[in-house]
């Protein structure tokens, strides 16, 4: 279940992030922002939080100088 | 026949992948990048986001997110000179600019916003580099030069002036507008902090796409707000890059062909259209020397790095052998002051101008063949 919700500044930083989180082996979609998370662009990556090593993808973002923030993914 | 010889001005022809990615882009997938989440949406934003890639790893950027897309490099030195400079600020500049430094930067001066100082260059474009080095001020802010000459061949020693910047901790802008795609450009190395380039000139893409390479201690405030696709429940513009640079909506169908003329140049490799071109300029000045009615201005074969080559002649004014190789011989070339009025006084051909030959990647010798055989004739008819 992919059950989180990363939100970035803008549509190029959530392309940067895909490019780095597939470099670093990580399974997501590219969704639409969800209409109840606030959203900072229209876009944001959806992963499973269970299967997806958390405090590695925080690191690998922060060292590429990519903000973000997670939320819940409620259907 | 039909000669293009003004690549200066724009390059002509584009690669045909140039033209075919444009099309592609028109006829299959033509959405909005950053505007919504679907499919056509989120691959033109692909295409954008890639081709900011790009240009940062071509010019060694700090990062993708300081590459910025103005419509072109007059637009991308405005946005940088207005953005920066404040009151009281001094700006140091050289007389080989063209205008789209010059007008900017003369109107801060006359608005009293800025102080300017105009370096000296010599009659082959040598900038007085002591002068440069004296002009130096406590309020200096920003230092502005060309890289490339757009009427002759030459280039400014970027290393050495960004060396320079660096040492008394101001800023250096270039105007990569004759060269980037061209010559190699490093922005780390080269200790540029601000680069203007041009995507429709020596990068073959189309024209209306340019832009600015932004090292990560440049602040740039921004000219336009407006709709950037992010913080939309924000009423003022974000304060992130390239949003903030980038208020509506970008060109997307012009950034399409201007990622295929970077990748079109980094397959053909940049030292291969170098030697092509060193070779069809050489050939050039060395056909044109034996026309005696023809006076080559700048510093010879040696130091024509680019290729421009400008002439004059005592027998018509350079508008008039233009319009001749226009209307008679099909040969397209461009006459006057190239937008440069400095130049021209630095380098002696003011206020006439020349006559501008700039060959580009596609042409060939027999087109130079041509053009000096048709130059032979418009003396002989003299």
């Amino acid at each position: 279940m992919r059950n989180k919700v990363l939100t970035f500044q803008s549509t190029h930083h959530v392309l940067k992030a895909e490019k780095i989180l597939i470099e670093a082996g990580f399974k997501f979609d590219i969704i639409p922002t969800p209409k109840n998370i606030s959203s900072d662009c229209g876009m944001s990556i959806r992963l499973d939080s269970e299967s997806s090593d958390m405090s590695f993808l925080s690191d690998v973002l922060t060292y590429n100088n990519i903000i973000f923030q997670i939320y819940d993914y409620k259907i | 026949m039909q000669v293009y010889l003004d690549n200066t001005a724009t390059s002509w022809p584009k690669p045909n992948t140039v033209v075919e990615s444009i099309a592609d882009y028109l006829k299959n997938y033509g959405g909005s990048p950053g505007r919504s989440g679907h499919a056509f949406a989120l691959k033109a934003a692909r295409i954008v986001f890639e081709t900011r890639e790009l240009l940062a790893e071509f010019f060694n950027a700090d990062s993708s997110d300081r590459v910025i897309f103005t419509s072109n490099a007059t637009n991308a030195s405005n946005i940088a000179f207005k953005g920066i400079l404040k009151k009281g600020d001094h700006v140091i500049t050289s007389h080989m600019e063209h205008n789209s430094t010059i007008r900017p930067l003369r109107n801060l001066e006359k608005e009293g916003i800025i102080e300017l100082t105009i370096i000296d260059c010599d009659n082959n474009g040598n900038i007085d580099f002591d002068l440069l080095k004296s002009s130096f001020r406590q309020n200096t802010k920003l230092v502005s030069t060309i890289h490339g000459s757009n009427i002759i061949g030459i280039t400014l020693p970027i290393d050495k002036i960004g060396a320079l910047c660096k040492s008394k901790n101001v800023l250096y802008h270039v105007d990569a507008a004759q060269t980037a795609g061209f010559l190699p450009i490093d922005v780390q190395k080269n200790s540029i902090d601000i680069l203007t380039f041009t995507g429709h000139k020596k990068l073959l893409g189309p024209s209306g796409t340019g832009g600015l390479i932004l090292r990560n201690n440049v602040e740039i405030d921004t000219l336009i707000h407006g709709g950037s696709g992010s913080k939309s429940e924000s009423e003022t513009h974000p304060d992130f890059y390239p949003d903030k640079l980038e208020a509506g909506t970008p060109n997307t169908v012009g950034i399409t062909g201007l990622k295929a003329g970077i990748e079109f140049i980094l397959k053909q490799g940049q030292k291969n259209i170098i030697n092509h071109s060193r070779q069809i300029t050489d050939y050039f000045l060395d056909s044109l020397i034996d026309i005696d009615e023809i006076k080559i201005h700048g510093p010879g074969k040696e130091k024509n790095i680019l290729p421009v080559i400008s002439v004059t002649s005592n027998f018509f004014p350079p508008d008039k052998i233009a319009s001749i190789l226009d209307k008679e011989y099909g040969i397209m070339t461009r006459a006057g002051l190239m937008c440069s009025p400095l130049g021209h006084k630095a380098l002696g051909t003011f206020p006439q101008g020349t006559l501008r030959f700039s060959p580009g990647f596609f042409t060939s010798k027999k087109d130079i063949d041509y053009t000096i055989n048709s130059l032979k004739q418009i003396f002989k008819n003299k």
